[in-house]
């Protein structure tokens, strides 16, 4: 396949995934992972997500609900929409007003064991709930969520789009299915 | 809240022992006590403050080793060094703060399927 | 309607369940039953149980499959497995290796 740059994967707001999710990209979760999650780039669990009992990546954005241990080996983001219960572990991290966390929170570089040893993460180049003008991601997502904001994932997309990646089509690779299949988010 | 101005404990100055009052106070030395303020509490870059906080608002620039209450918002800035446990109805956490320890706010109950945070 | 999309560099053990669209081009490794339609792209590899209204297969699927309205299985797919579906396509270039149960009520 041509570069993939521009993949991910992203779990719908009525999906629910119960087991493990490993990861060489973004994992975006609109719906629900009961389990392990744990990617070499990012996790952001959209407002209306829910993730646990595990998360473990380079960046992991929480601007939904996540419990159990949330693993950032670079760091955590928790939104004014984010709710972590459980543990929080990180070398950097931010908790925007609104956000919450009931449990611990551990910066001193010491964490559970991993699941997954992280790769050499992209690079993260912006915070990405700073809001940005200009077109959707490479993927049609919701382009709301439930709460009627942009998804923090779009907005990372965009920022993506402005570093020198190819990024692949949306339709390079796909066979053409019909309209079945086209179906985008309202 | 009467506030008659901030109270300043320098950067020489260490105090050990209990603190109270109504206004503002901003700590550039040393503080290993409680402090309990129906007001603000900043410690400063240099600052340190060791034990027990109950203060209205708490803002750490500085270094904070022990427990803080607040009735309103705990503020960790940028290149901060908090430990210990902070049980407060909003907290911020800058990008370069550092905090090790426990934080006890409402998260409310886990949601619904489907169910978003903001209406 | 929304989607889910499982992207080529991900691997799912376990079971994807919902009313999402699905699209699959990365791995699944367990169960699959949607109440949306199923498309598994030429990058997709399931070993898995598959269940859904319409499940179109464009990559490997090693597993049962059950299409509720229509299963089909395009160029390019492999195919491991039975199907069970009222409707079934098999396309020219497509492999398949399994029974096809067509007794199938409409959904």
């Amino acid at each position: 396949m041509a570069d993939d740059q521009g993949t991910r994967t992203e779990i719908g707001p009525e999906t629910v995934v119960t087991g493990d999710v490993r990861a060489d990209e973004d994992v975006v979760v609109f719906g629900r992972i009961d389990g392990t999650v744990s990617s070499t780039t990012a996790v952001i669990v959209e407002d209306g997500g829910r993730v646990g009992p595990r998360v473990e990546a380079p960046t992991v954005i929480v601007a939904g609900w996540a419990s159990g241990d949330v693993i950032g080996t670079e760091r955590v983001e928790i939104t004014e929409t984010g709710r972590v219960l459980g543990c929080v572990y990180a070398p950097r991290m931010v908790l925007l007003e609104g956000g919450a966390v009931k449990g611990r929170i551990v910066m001193d570089g010491s964490r559970p064991e991993s699941v997954q040893a992280p790769a050499a993460a992209r690079t993260v180049t912006a915070r990405p709930v700073a809001a940005l003008a200009g077109t959707g991601a490479r993927r049609t997502s919701a382009t709301a969520t439930r709460g009627g904001r942009e998804p923090v994932s779009a907005t990372r997309a965009k920022v993506a789009a402005a570093a020198p990646a190819a990024r692949a089509t949306a339709k390079a690779g796909l066979l053409d299915l019909g309209d079945e299949g086209e179906s985008k988010v309202d | 809240m009467a506030n008659d101005g901030t109270a300043v404990i320098g950067k020489a100055i260490t105090i050990r022992g209990e603190i109270e009052g109504r206004q503002d106070l901003r700590v550039e030395g040393v503080v290993e006590g409680h402090v309990r303020l129906d007001a603000e509490l900043v410690i400063g870059e240099g600052g340190t403050v060791k034990g027990e906080a109950h203060v209205a608002v708490l803002t750490v620039e500085g270094h904070f080793d022990g427990i803080a209450m607040t009735d309103e918002l705990a503020h960790l800035m940028p290149g901060c060094d908090a430990t210990g446990t902070i049980t407060s109805p909003r907290v911020v956490i800058e990008d370069g703060a550092l905090f090790t320890g426990t934080l006890d706010m409402d998260v409310g109950a886990e949601p619904a399927p489907g169910e978003a945070r903001h209406g | 309607m929304a989607e889910t999309t499982i992207g080529s560099r991900t691997r799912i053990e376990g079971s994807v369940t919902g009313r999402d669209v699905l699209v699959v081009e990365g791995e699944i490794r367990g169960t699959v039953t949607m109440d949306a339609p199923i498309r598994i792209e030429r990058e997709g590899r399931l070993e898995a149980e598959v269940a859904g209204p319409e499940v179109a297969i464009g990559g490997t699927v090693q597993g049962h499959v059950i299409g509720l309205k229509k299963v089909e299985i395009l160029p390019g797919a492999r195919m491991i497995g039975d199907v069970r579906t009222p409707r079934i396509l098999i396309s020219d270039g497509a492999v398949f290796r399994g029974r096809v149960d067509m007794d199938v009520g409409e959904g």
